[in-house]
């Protein structure tokens, strides 16, 4: 089972439909109506941190979860406010962007890093953020895999198997969402058994 | 379900059948609005619904029984009695399903269906608001069904009544709102303000966009039917409805779907983009295309479309959602709309009270992400929205299809409340965002003044503007 926590958002069953179309089942719960323990017991072969308003302190769960030792083991996928609450738990900052932008996409040259390597040349994706996390503030722990004008579009935890997205993979204007959610998962399960 | 809600779930399939007797063809040669209208009887409940470009007109007269679902109880009301039951025991989806069951027996009725926007809290924790009076849904089971699908007329009735429709003696006037009295509630200085706060709740995260309105209020004695004809003669939107109740009606000129069920197929039309005619305008092809690839019209429409994709994969099978149309530029009146389809198929096992808890509100009329922005909304919103943004349409055993209340009139005694708005997003320009909320007045505003109505506006350019 897949656990998506969602953040109060509005694309959090976009998300849903991304990864239940590829997985075999897909559970989606609000970040203030599940605690520890019950996300302990339901022992998912992988949780996904929505996108949602505000800032990481905003998240429910979210930050325990990342917090606590019992989860490090365990494949974490953010998107948006999702990775960044992963971002800020890891050590860096969360800031706001130079510039707000909602529903546009940007175009991207395909980094080397294992989970592109099915995307196309030029990767476009889709972007909703007005806050940010600055490449220079990542702490060493953290390794940025995609960055634009400074700004972290995807990186991950060097020594867990988390990582996540400024941009959003489950958005029709991102071509290859579906693939790399697959490479993503492929790639986070091998981390946990090296 | 708790054992009041078995109690109420009980009640509610046991409700009496619409039993049709006759099928009849009626007379009508061909779609002829005028002719149903002069039909219609007074002093009578009636649906009468427009469903889409095309589509077909749809009239429900009567009440058999009627579900009015309140914020603290749910009361039914059939020819012999009324009941009333806490809703504690019911959650608005679990009422809504056992409504669907209830259909599965009754072949030829449509439910006239109807939804005020404060139904859009229901299962959530946190509420902002909450309806004293109207209830959050009405839900009738009409005694005569009229579809009037293109040149073909079919009436189906329930055997205990003989024909509800017939040669009305309501004498229509031009001069429906005459001696009633127009006002703006809201200055256009203060809706200014509203867009900069909305500003900073954009800024820091909290919305990408917020669908604000201000409120227009009429108090006199209007004549309802006139007005509703004289509206759907010049105005008429594509989704345009009449429902007229005992404490309370509706008229709307709605030209937005908010969803259609068709067998297993789940469809939205996602309105995202005003355009405004004018005269001075040479080549509107050119104008038009402009619009469509202006940077800021297209990232509110792609992010819209994403917010109903979200909003339909909650009770879609999973890869089944899928952008239909995209970019249509749909023509009216004053205007031009940006329109795209979005549909999906429907999860076994989820109904029509799933489907109406996962698209409503609609987003293209709260914002995104969709609750946070209901919460700004009730902030800035000096009222409720009641009818406005809410919801009128049928719900039937193979086809169900509502639309969203926008340029939409409540009628409550001799009020009558009017709301118009339009999507605040980081960049839009105040003073033009303020322009578009009066443009989408225009049609109910001006045929108003047609009607009659005088303006007390706050502001000499208000007036201008509507004259």
């Amino acid at each position: 089972m897949i656990l998506i926590i969602d953040h109060y958002d509005s694309f959090s069953h976009n998300l849903y439909q991304l990864f239940a179309s590829q997985f075999d089942k897909v559970c989606v719960r609000r970040c203030d109506d599940i605690g520890l323990a019950e996300i302990k017991a339901l022992n998912p072969k992988a949780i996904v941190l929505s996108p949602g308003p505000g800032t990481p302190r905003e998240t429910g769960v979210t930050m325990s979860l990342l917090r606590s030792a019992e989860f490090e083991q365990k494949p974490i996928i953010g998107v948006c406010l999702g990775f960044q609450a992963m971002m800020e738990c890891a050590g860096a900052k969360v800031d706001l962007a130079p510039e707000v932008v909602h529903g546009k996409t940007v175009s991207l040259k395909r980094p080397s890093h294992t989970i592109f390597s099915e995307q196309n040349e030029e990767m476009e994706l889709a972007r909703y953020h007005s806050l940010v996390v600055y490449e220079n503030t990542l702490p060493k722990s953290v390794n940025a895999l995609l960055v634009y004008n400074k700004m972290v579009m995807a990186a991950e935890l060097k020594s867990m198997p988390r990582l996540g997205f400024q941009f959003h993979p489950e958005s029709f204007l991102t071509c290859g969402g579906p693939l790399l959610v697959k490479k993503t998962m492929a790639y986070l399960r091998s981390k946990i058994s090296v | 379900m708790n054992k009041l809600g078995e109690i109420i779930k009980d009640t509610i399939v046991s409700l009496p059948d619409f039993a049709s007797s006759e099928q009849l063809s009626e007379s009508f040669e061909s779609y002829d609005r005028e002719r149903l209208f002069s039909l219609l009887p007074k002093n009578e409940s009636l649906f009468y619904l427009e469903s889409g470009p095309c589509g077909r007109t749809i009239l429900l007269l009567g009440e058999k029984w009627s579900i009015d679902i309140y914020a603290f109880k749910v009361e039914i009301k059939t020819e012999e009695k009324i009941e009333s039951f806490d809703r504690e025991g019911m959650t608005q989806v679990e009422i809504l399903n056992s409504i669907e069951v209830w259909l599965q027996n009754q072949d030829d009725c449509l439910l006239g269906t109807s939804l005020m926007y404060e139904a859009g809290w229901d299962g959530e924790k946190r509420k902002a608001s909450i309806n004293r009076r109207l209830p959050d849904i009405t839900i009738v089971c009409p005694q005569e069904v009229v579809i009037q699908d293109g040149d073909a007329t079919v009436s189906y009735r329930d055997k205990s009544i003989k024909s509800l429709l017939k040669k009305n003696n309501h004498s229509y006037t031009e001069n429906f709102s005459k001696d009633c009295m127009i006002k703006n509630t809201l200055s256009e200085e203060n809706y200014l303000k509203c867009i900069s706060r909305i500003k900073d709740k954009i800024r820091s995260g909290h919305s990408f966009q917020v669908n604000f309105s201000q409120a227009f209020e009429m108090v006199g004695e209007i004549d309802l039917l006139s007005w509703a004809k004289s509206l759907f003669e010049n105005e008429a939107g594509h989704f345009s409805c009449l429902v007229i109740r005992n404490d309370y009606s509706i008229l709307s000129i709605s030209p937005e779907r908010l969803v259609a069920k068709k067998s297993n197929t789940l469809i939205t039309r996602p309105i995202a983009g005003t355009f405004a005619k004018s005269e001075s305008m040479h080549d509107i092809e050119k104008a038009l295309n402009e619009f469509r690839n202006h940077p800021k019209e297209l990232a509110e429409h792609n992010m819209l479309i994403d917010l109903e994709r979200n909003d339909l994969g909650k009770v879609s099978e999973a890869g089944s959602v899928y952008v239909h149309e995209y970019l249509c530029i749909e023509e009216l009146p004053h205007l031009y709309h940006l329109v795209s389809e979005v549909r999906s198929k429907i999860q076994e096992g989820k109904g029509i009270g799933d489907v109406i808890q996962a698209m409503f509100p609609g987003g293209t009329i709260t914002g995104c992400p969709k609750l946070e922005t209901m919460f700004i909304l009730n902030e800035l919103e000096q009222s409720d929205r009641k009818a406005y943004t809410g919801s009128v349409g049928y719900i039937g055993k193979n086809e169900s299809d509502l639309n969203i209340l926008i340029r939409t009139a409540l009628i409550e005694g001799n009020k009558v409340t009017m709301r118009f708005g339009g999507g605040i997003v980081w960049d839009s320009k105040p003073e033009k965002e303020y322009k578009e909320s009066l443009v989408k007045a225009r049609g109910l505003i001006l045929s108003l003044i047609k009607g009659g109505a005088f303006c007390d506006f706050d502001h000499r350019s208000l007036r201008q503007f509507f004259s």
